[in-house]
């Protein structure tokens, strides 16, 4: 699945993994777009897989008008030394069907690069909120066991972060539904509607004992730029990843790329009217 | 989500498709053909008697669409060339297969050698390949071609070019280059935020990340159906190093696409 550049590290020991998910919004793949852009990660490997359609574009990250022809791929993975933070961008949906195998494939590469954390991005329908959820803070956090044990003092002490709510299913268990049994306590009753691969990515790291974490916000379809801000700054305040972190707003704080430009499409040709 | 007048409607997102929570999806998976290659007899025993089970290749020029296959059938297969291979993906048990491209249901690309360039492969892909059947598309392929130089053509609508301003003339050509690639492109890089899908995006991310030197010329046409004006608009790419010998000028060229275009016309009878 990871194939590296020619020429760059293959050793992330210790370092923390950030991968987005396909979600609502694009939340999860913006936030990823600020961070390799406003740190200036460097590429340094391919996640290459039959379970993401293939997309290909030029100069995701570059700065300036000019093209420089610098092709970027479906899914790439960027790391800087210095933090000890290794991003993945993936920049597709994934092929129908496949998204266990995905999960599977990945884990597998965690577990054999040795990575100290992985925090997965991603975002939930906020009209499927709770009443309780709908007032204060939009952010939500899961950590499996594993995870916890090192962490769980700065999410809910420091941080003061909200742990995202476990809803059980109006329906109740249907009869011979075996497939709640394998799932770990941990993991039972997570519900994270339009989080992409966000639920079942956390069902197997819990099984694997991955020292990992789901950060999400609540959101709804439209500009979701503001909410890609919000996950980053979030983001930074546990991985303390900008030099400075007080000044200025988030909008201050994080570089957009060039692959923003035209969000919405072109222009309309206004010689139509 | 409820509406002015009351009636609630589904939310649907741009980005996750709520179908993919059913877990019994996975079992359902569409049950057409994975892709299947089959080389010639002859290219058969070349590669038994290769050193790794490669073909002798410096060049693989392939073409997705009806206008890029109809511009390489003109300008690059007008001479003597022979068929060395096939591959087949998507087929259902109710696909009938022509082997001659005529059909709607023809799921058959075919690969090519120039008699006179034996080191020049040329693969025609007139059938659609889905996305999803890309990757495994592009595995097939590279089996037993290896490290040499690929040209891809493809095209795609006019619509799909999102730029400030749209004062291309249609239609108009664009690329993009892997990064091991040094020569000069014969066109302008694709701009930001454009992107590219599907098969030619499958086989160019194959080279980038095998390090294979490929570029992908993309055309940016207006008419749904062929024309004279879709085909020549890559005529740039013939510029390429390898391409220049290959393709000399022929009369033969115009003749072929005139063809091309009265063939693709009588299919289409809907404004006669």
């Amino acid at each position: 699945m990871y194939v590296g550049c020619p020429n760059t590290p293959n050793d992330f020991k210790g370092y923390t993994l950030v991968l987005p998910a396909v979600s609502v919004g694009n939340v999860g793949q913006l936030s990823v777009d600020l961070l390799v852009t406003t740190l200036g990660l460097v590429r340094v490997g391919y996640l290459h897989s039959d379970c993401v359609l293939p997309v290909c574009g030029n100069d995701a990250f570059s700065v300036g008008k000019d093209t420089q022809g610098s092709l970027v791929t479906t899914t790439e993975v960027y790391y800087s030394e210095e933090k000890k933070i290794v991003v993945v961008q993936q920049r597709a949906p994934h092929v129908k069907g496949k998204q266990n195998e995905y999960c599977t494939s990945l884990i597998e590469w965690i577990q054999s690069y040795q990575f100290d954390k992985v925090i997965l991005l991603t975002s939930s329908y906020s009209h499927e909120r709770l009443d309780s959820q709908i007032q204060g803070g939009r952010l939500r956090y899961l950590a499996t066991t594993a995870l916890q044990q090192t962490c769980e003092d700065t999410l809910q002490n420091e941080l003061k972060w909200l742990p995202l709510e476990r809803r059980e299913s109006v329906w109740g268990k249907s009869v011979g539904d075996s497939k709640q049994e394998d799932i770990p306590e941990q993991a039972k009753d997570v519900f994270i509607p339009g989080g992409g691969i966000a639920k079942r990515l956390f069902v197997q790291g819990c099984k694997e004992n991955i020292p990992l974490a789901v950060l999400l916000v609540f959101c709804a379809e439209g500009n979701n730029v503001p909410d890609a801000l919000t996950l980053t700054s979030s983001l930074n305040q546990w991985l303390n990843l900008l030099p400075n972190q007080s000044a200025g707003t988030p909008l201050q704080q994080w570089k957009m790329p060039n692959s923003w430009n035209l969000l919405f499409g072109s222009t309309y040709d206004k010689t139509i009217y | 989500m409820a509406t002015f007048f009351g009636e609630v409607l589904d939310v649907a997102s741009r980005a996750f498709d709520a179908d993919d929570d059913d877990e019994d999806y996975e079992e359902k998976i569409t049950q057409a053909s994975s892709p299947i290659l089959r080389w010639s007899p002859g290219i058969r025993s070349e590669l038994k008697q290769s050193q790794d089970n490669v073909l002798n290749c410096s060049l693989l020029l392939l073409a997705i669409g009806p206008a890029p296959t109809g511009f390489v059938q003109s300008y690059v297969l007008s001479e003597e060339y022979e068929d060395i291979g096939v591959i087949i993906s998507g087929l259902t048990s109710k696909d009938n297969n022509s082997f001659q491209q005529s059909l709607h249901t023809d799921k058959s690309c075919f690969v090519y050698r120039l008699k006179r360039r034996p080191d020049i492969v040329v693969c025609q892909c007139n059938a659609r390949v889905s996305a999803e059947q890309a990757f495994h598309w592009t595995e097939k392929l590279f089996s037993n071609i290896k490290k040499s130089c690929v040209v891809i053509l493809a095209s795609t609508q006019s619509t799909e070019y999102k730029a400030l301003e749209q004062n291309q003339t249609i239609p108009f050509m664009k690329c993009l280059c892997s990064s091991v690639f040094t020569e000069k492109p014969s066109c302008d890089y694709l701009p930001q935020p454009n992107t590219v899908s599907e098969l030619p995006a499958a086989v160019l991310n194959h080279c980038q990340v095998h390090s294979i030197p490929a570029i992908l010329y993309m055309a940016y046409l207006d008419s749904v159906h062929i024309d004279a004006a879709s085909m020549k608009v890559f005529l740039p790419v013939l510029d390429n190093t390898f391409l220049k010998e290959v393709s000399k000028v022929n009369g033969k060229a115009e003749k072929s696409v005139k063809k091309l275009v009265e063939l693709n016309t009588i299919q289409n009878p809907l404004y006669i």
